[in-house]
């Protein structure tokens, strides 16, 4: 019998618990659709803020041996064309959406949270990595126990639609943040956001290779620390959490389900292994079922 | 692994009041149709084409519309600029005894100039190419192109020079009185556009250089599919069908922004 992969996610079908990362591929409708058809089985759509962002110049990414930084700058038409694009998405196809929502204050997301058009979007993502400080990559809000609590309460007092809430691995209190999430009513995590930022040098040119100086890191060099965090968290909180953070194979997707994700994201892998990595990591989860004489991807139990 | 190779600007020819060559020292592997991206490392990143590329020497023709491209063709001879790539895919050389037409509109003339070179050192005779501008001051490589062996079709929008009007109806004209296999082109979106009109539902294979807003070039921003098929421009591009582009709504109709909100072509700039 071939293997179940599809899964629940908040009482709808997803053929598989990888979910598309926030930022790959999910600004226009055929660049979700695309990663729908290659296998992906939840969307997340890039952030969107209130006004629209322009980004940051280039050079925006910049690779090292363990992955890769980036600096797009939050680029996005802003909630309301994002809403259309998605509506563009969800009328070709069935795939669970998650809309990724990128404020400062309780009072901008909760803004944000009001243009969402609940009859298209199936859970809301908070990007709450944002620097509450001057620079660029301060102490971002996920830091604060009681921002996180305050954010996560208010956009849950105006919608009926799940609420996820992604978390910075910044800090040395992300399992105290995520219990002030579930506590403030979040529905799910996902856990890690990029690291850092980090810096890359070009030594040739001798500056920063990335314009705006520094970039998150993701990719291979901090699927450790997610797999910690997943396992360390997954034991605290009841609600899912969305396992995100160097995944670039089936076996790391696996190793997620072990930590205890109980959905895994796929980001950076896109580029590594290419459009179909999602087709790929699915085929793994099949053979490894089988191998483990297992029917459903939701056999592969928290270690 | 992304890595930048450094280039040192060996000159910059002015070719138009604003378009540029920077000739740059050093050997890129590349095929013709795949594209680059350019940095100072200082005012930002940009894909561009080559022009030209030889055993030690490499042009990338760059019209000066934006912040960057104009730091960038303004640099002091004898500074470095950066590139990473080639990416995408390429144009691949037909059979030799196909019958060819290259269509380049303004800007988009340098990269079918490196396809030409390509071309004409391996070999191909059979070549005709239309080279449109807006103005006789704006035309690409003019009397480079008056030395090769080919039928050379030279328009301007206004008359300034060669036949008077725009690529795409001096094209329709071309094909009526001869017979071609295979058309290449590159330039203004609405010109392409038009030209994939003209070829309409004749046998003629056709092969499009597309533009969009390019932010990572390695497929993973999205900012530069097109829709509805979710073609990434940067990876299955930049070089499309004809026959692919016919299931392709927003070419020639919009394109997307920095934001990577739609952005309508506007009206204008039919070269």
């Amino acid at each position: 019998m071939e293997p179940n992969l599809s899964v629940d996610f908040f009482g709808k079908i997803a053929a598989s618990p990888l979910v598309l990362a926030s930022g790959v591929m999910g600004i226009s409708y055929s660049g979700m659709l695309k990663v729908v058809e290659n296998g992906c089985g939840i969307i997340t759509t890039k952030s969107y803020t209130v006004q629209r962002r322009k980004g940051h110049e280039g050079p925006v990414v910049a690779e090292f041996n363990g992955g890769f930084i980036n600096s797009m700058g939050l680029s996005n038409p802003g909630i309301y064309e994002g809403m259309k694009e998605i509506a563009d998405c969800k009328k070709r196809c069935d795939a669970p959406i998650i809309i990724s929502l990128f404020g400062v204050t309780a009072a901008e997301f909760t803004e944000l949270v009001r243009a969402v058009d609940s009859s298209i979007i199936d859970a809301i993502e908070l990007n709450l990595s944002c620097p509450n400080v001057a620079d660029e990559y301060g102490i971002p809000i996920a830091a604060s126990t009681e921002k996180v609590f305050e954010i996560v309460s208010a956009v849950k007092s105006i919608t009926k639609l799940p609420v996820i809430a992604k978390l910075s691995p910044n800090t040395y209190n992300v399992p105290e943040i995520a219990l002030s999430a579930e506590k403030a009513g979040a529905d799910a995590l996902t856990l890690i956001n990029t690291l850092g930022p980090g810096m890359i040098i070009d030594i040739n040119a001798q500056k920063p290779v990335i314009l705006n100086k520094f970039g998150g890191i993701s990719g291979a060099a901090i699927k450790p620390l997610a797999v910690k965090l997943i396992y360390e968290i997954s034991k605290l909180v009841k609600i899912p959490i969305i396992g995100t953070g160097g995944v670039l194979t089936g076996e790391d997707a696996v190793e997620f389900l072990l930590a205890g994700a109980a959905y895994v994201g796929v980001g950076t892998a896109v580029y590594y292994n290419g459009i179909d990595v999602f087709a790929k990591i699915n085929a793994f989860f099949s053979s490894y079922l089988r191998q483990n004489n297992l029917a459903s991807v939701r056999d592969i139990k928290p270690i | 692994m992304i890595t930048w190779k450094p280039f040192t600007v060996k000159d910059i020819i002015r070719e138009t009041p604003s378009t540029s060559t920077l000739v740059l020292s050093g050997k890129m592997e590349m095929q013709p149709g795949q594209f680059i991206m350019l940095t100072d490392f200082a005012t930002g990143e940009k894909p561009f084409a080559f022009s030209f590329v030889s055993e030690n020497e490499c042009g990338l023709t760059i019209k000066a519309v934006g912040k960057f491209t104009s730091a960038i063709t303004r640099v002091p001879v004898g500074s470095t600029v950066y590139l990473r790539g080639p990416y995408g895919n390429c144009f691949t050389l037909p059979g030799k005894d196909k019958k060819l037409i290259l269509v380049g509109g303004g800007c988009g003339t340098a990269p079918m100039r490196l396809w030409l070179r390509h071309l004409l050192q391996h070999g191909y005779s059979n070549i005709t190419f239309i080279n449109g501008a807006r103005s006789a001051d704006e035309l690409l490589y003019a009397s480079e192109f008056r030395s090769y062996p080919i039928e050379l079709i030279t328009s301007t929008d206004d008359g300034s020079e060669g036949y008077a009007g725009f690529t795409p109806d001096i094209l329709r004209e071309v094909l009526t009185n001869s017979a071609f296999d295979i058309l290449y082109t590159a330039g203004p979106e609405l010109m392409m556009k038009k030209v994939h009109e003209v070829i309409g539902s004749t046998p003629l294979e056709s092969w499009f250089l597309l533009e969009r807003y390019m932010k990572c070039g390695i497929g993973i921003c999205g900012q530069c599919t097109l829709d509805p098929a979710g073609i990434r421009l940067c990876i299955e591009g930049p070089v499309i069908s004809g026959e692919v582009l016919n299931s392709i709504d927003e070419f020639g109709t919009y394109t997307r922004d920095a934001y990577g909100g739609r952005k309508v072509f506007a009206g204008i700039g039919c070269t």
